[in-house]
């Protein structure tokens, strides 16, 4: 049975702070630059998601845990990408106006 | 887990760590609210049938009196008679048992969890009583109905609290609490607390489909959640979240419910599914058909409906290339059902069949659910749906699932474990009158509304008397027949009460000569359920088995 | 006869790996709402908006926020260890500095934001604004994020008060087990704030 003795005493825990830290620092400093626009926001995702990375796996021991653990987490961010996928084309307003000839011609533009 | 401490009247009777008296707790009141919700329905069925009729304690309907009742009716029925029914009552019920274990993982999170159901159940009832009466904003609450409705934008905070909708949120999300809270407990109960011997598919089927189905619950309530929050917000704190006037949008709503509100119809279904995969096998004296194909199905229809959802929302304007991709997934889904269905008619072939009342209901569930899900393919096609929907077509289609899922299947699976629950088997006689005059009532309701709906008759019109095309001679017969059927349900459900009153025929351990563990407990089953823990030794469905002579079973704890 | 498809773990570790998963949804529900809004609507990356928050009180609460979630561990730590002395000073500076955290976001970034006549439908108060206009759009920049930073700080006061009645329960050494799921319910309130802290003050 999987028990904390899994991970006790494996990490270390100022290391880990010290990366969590960094990449903390790297999100401000790129906010601050003037770098195009979506490359700007893109880097800043990037960071994060490897910053939530950091935490979930090695702060929150995900990466000791077996793999139902494993899979609920993971499951649980990708539902949230899925529901964006979904909703993404009515929230935002994509104009539709002739492409991909599905009779999108046909929609009434306001 | 003594069984010897004195208990106080409270320990005993009414915060109950006992996972089996929970279970009663939550069924019970279940089948109250589901006694409320289909007095709703008998009431605007009425109204249908005979518009401006006086019908008892509510008097005459007016337009919101009747949306107030059919909000609400569809609220209470889904979300305080079918879930705690079907999810919290039966599963806190069978799984400690079926898996030999001596009570769910977390009793006091168990207890907990009722009571903040309880909670729920209260706050609903109390949005009946706010000014302006309860939410009549139909079931799915869609903004910007649902977030002015009652609302005066200059009044404070309380007096916006203090309606029918927003405390209606408030209910809502407690009872969504409270399932997920008892979700938790099923699944880690599942996960740990099996007894010895007991592999994964050595777990009885109804114990897979309440853990999928709970799954199913929790990974897609948060969006509504949140979804619920920002109504909540834009009626009390005038916020505007779904109001395009302020930058906000009312189709983010809809994708926040139905990105739930799809799922959700797969958690009541799955544990039906369950039920009469239990009930079945045991009354054909056959194996389960496939069974590890039917979880493996279970599996991949639970994934499937996260990526099915905007099939609710074909004609709410979305983005036509998306309604391509929602078709398709929702005529995919059907595939891993019809699946299931069929190794289920398979399970009946060259068995020793038994027409127990159970049995019965659940064949019947089997004959009805079949209309449900076929007619639920031709709503899964956008161009189909563009003209059905908003009609009674899936008014009938939707009670020809949810109905047979939670009466047929849920009395089927009630009439099957009451004699372990009790102590006391149920006449067969009554039971199978119970059957019939619900399937018979039943049918008279919905089936005539396809023909409705495909005529033209519209959902969630009070009075169809000012609209001459909907008051034809033979439409308007639908409607009185429609309601004498409503009717029919109502009252047979009597002969149920009637038959728990006077049954007083001791069950055994075992009346059923069932495989499952939960057998193997005295009827009713004491604190911690097993004298000795049972060890496992085979799958579930060991019946017939030529190795086993003398015997037509083989429960699972006998070497 | 043993079963290695699904190995068991402690109970009380997989019940809150569950109830982190559903939380993570719930808020995951917000964040995409606001993602979504955001990707519409550039007029969030405003000067009356986004970039009217403090990015450097944030990037200090964010750090305030991350220390605590190093001392939550080191208790965690010090108790497997069955070190209570350790254990109970970390666990009470992991309280300290999620107190520090919301007096920040509280005493000082939100009542900022006030003052500035941003509240959570600050419309309301411009009277004859053009519906859909640019001033609305600001607006629900600021319900969102009222919305969803009083749902973190409400999950900060929460987490607070499970560490402490938590630290009460284990001063004489029982149910050490708790601190490991006190801090985990800590650290999702923390993963929360790696996604909302880049999301309203970096990204404009």
């Amino acid at each position: 049975m999987a028990s904390e003795k899994d991970y006790h005493g494996k990490q270390n825990y100022v290391m880990i702070l010290g990366i969590i830290t960094v990449l903390l620092i790297a999100m401000v400093g790129v906010s601050l630059t003037s770098m195009g626009g979506s490359t700007k926001v893109l880097t800043i995702v990037a960071l994060a998601a490897v910053q939530f990375y950091v935490v979930l796996s090695e702060l929150m021991h995900l990466k000791f845990e077996p793999t139902v653990v494993k899979i609920a987490a993971y499951l649980s961010v990708i539902f949230i990408i899925l529901f964006m996928l979904g909703t993404a084309p009515d929230t935002l307003k994509v104009d539709l106006e002739g492409k991909f000839g599905n009779g999108s011609e046909y929609i009434v533009k306001d | 887990m003594s069984a010897h401490h004195e208990q106080s009247f409270l320990s005993k009777y009414v915060f109950s760590l006992d996972h089996k008296y929970i279970a009663k707790q939550y069924t019970v009141t279940g089948m109250l609210f589901a006694l409320l919700g289909g007095f709703f329905a008998i009431a605007f069925r009425m109204q249908l049938a005979w518009p401006g009729i006086d019908i008892p304690i509510i008097g005459v309907l007016d337009g919101q009196k009747y949306n107030m009742l059919v909000t609400n009716h569809g609220l209470i029925m889904i979300f305080w008679a079918a879930m705690p029914i079907l999810l919290a009552g039966l599963g806190n019920f069978t799984i400690p048992l079926m898996i030999g274990a001596d009570d769910m993982a977390f009793p006091k999170l168990n207890m907990l969890s009722y009571w903040i159901f309880f909670l729920s159940g209260v706050l609903l009832i109390a949005s009946f009583m706010a000014p302006g009466g309860g939410a009549a904003g139909a079931w799915t609450m869609y903004p910007p109905l649902s977030s002015t409705q009652n609302v005066d934008p200059d009044a404070g905070i309380l007096v916006n609290l203090w309606t029918g909708g927003s405390i209606l949120i408030l209910a809502v999300a407690l009872e969504f609490a409270s399932m997920l809270l008892g979700g938790i407990n099923i699944l880690v109960t599942t996960i740990n607390m099996r007894t010895k011997g007991m592999k994964l598919m050595d777990v009885p089927a109804v114990v897979w489909m309440v853990c999928l189905a709970t799954v199913d619950f929790m990974f897609s309530v948060g969006p509504l959640i949140a979804g619920a929050v920002m109504l909540l917000f834009d009626r009390v704190f005038n916020t505007g979240f779904y109001d395009p006037a302020r930058g906000g949008d009312p189709i983010l709503f809809q994708h926040l419910f139905w990105f739930f509100g799809h799922p959700e119809v797969y958690v009541i279904l799955l544990p039906a599914i369950g039920i009469i995969s239990e009930v079945i096998p045991t009354f054909s004296r056959k194996p389960l058909f496939a069974f590890k194909w039917i979880v493996i199905m279970g599996v991949a229809s639970s994934l499937i409906s996260f990526v099915v959802w905007a099939h609710h929302q074909f004609v709410a304007g979305i983005d036509p290339r998306m309604a391509e991709f929602f078709s398709i997934t929702t005529i995919i889904i059907s595939i891993p059902f019809s699946f299931i269905i069929f190794a289920i008619i398979a399970t009946y072939f060259g068995g020793q069949i038994e027409m127990k009342t159970p049995m019965l209901f659940a064949t019947g569930f089997m004959v009805m659910f079949l209309v449900g899900g076929v007619t639920g393919i031709f709503l899964g096609s956008a161009g189909f749906d563009m003209f059905a929907h908003d009609s009674y077509f899936v008014v009938a289609h939707f009670h020809y699932t949810l109905i047979p899922a939670v009466f047929f299947a849920g009395l089927a699976g009630f009439y099957y474990w009451y004699p372990k629950a009790t102590g006391y088997l149920l006449g067969d006689g009554l039971g199978k009158l119970h059957f019939w005059g619900t399937a018979i009532g039943f049918n008279m309701f919905a089936f005539p509304l396809f023909f409705s709906g495909m005529t033209g008759e519209h959902r969630r019109i009070f009075d169809y008397s000012s609209y001459q095309p909907m008051m034809e001679g033979w439409i308007v017969q639908i409607r009185h027949f429609a309601t004498y059927g409503a009717m029919i349900i109502a009252a047979s459900q009597v002969i149920l009460i009637i038959n728990m009153l006077i049954s007083r025929d001791k069950a055994g351990k075992n009346p059923w000569k069932a495989n499952t563990l939960e057998w193997v407990a005295d009827s009713p089953p004491p604190h911690g359920n097993f004298a000795t823990p049972p060890v496992c030794y085979r799958g579930p469905y060991e019946y017939s088995n030529p190795k086993r002579s003398g015997s037509d079973f083989w429960p699972q704890n006998e070497q | 006869m043993s079963d290695v498809a699904l190995e068991r773990v402690p109970k009380g570790r997989l019940g809150v790996w569950l109830l982190i998963a559903g939380e993570v949804v719930i808020f995951g529900g917000f964040i995409a709402s606001y993602i979504l809004a955001r990707m519409e609507y550039p007029e969030f990356g405003s000067k009356e908006a986004a970039g009217a928050l403090n990015v450097w009180v944030g990037t200090l609460n964010t750090l305030i926020l991350l220390v605590s979630n190093w001392t939550m561990v080191v208790a965690h730590e010090a108790a497997l260890e069955k070190n209570l002395a350790k254990m109970k000073s970390y666990m009470t500076y992991t309280l300290i500095l999620g107190l520090i955290f919301l007096g920040i976001k509280l005493g000082y970034e939100w009542p900022t934001d006030f003052h500035e006549g941003h509240t959570i439908n600050s419309a309301k108060a411009i009277a004859g604004a053009e519906a859909g206009g640019e001033i609305m759009k600001i607006s629900l920049f600021w319900s969102y994020y009222f919305l969803m930073t009083g749902f973190h700080g409400l999950h900060i006061v929460v987490g607070s008060l499970v560490i402490f009645f938590v630290m009460l329960g284990c001063s004489k050494g029982e149910n050490l087990h708790r601190v490991e799921l006190a801090g985990a319910y800590w650290h999702l309130v923390e993963l929360v704030w790696v996604i909302l802290f880049p999301m309203f003050y970096l990204i404009k």
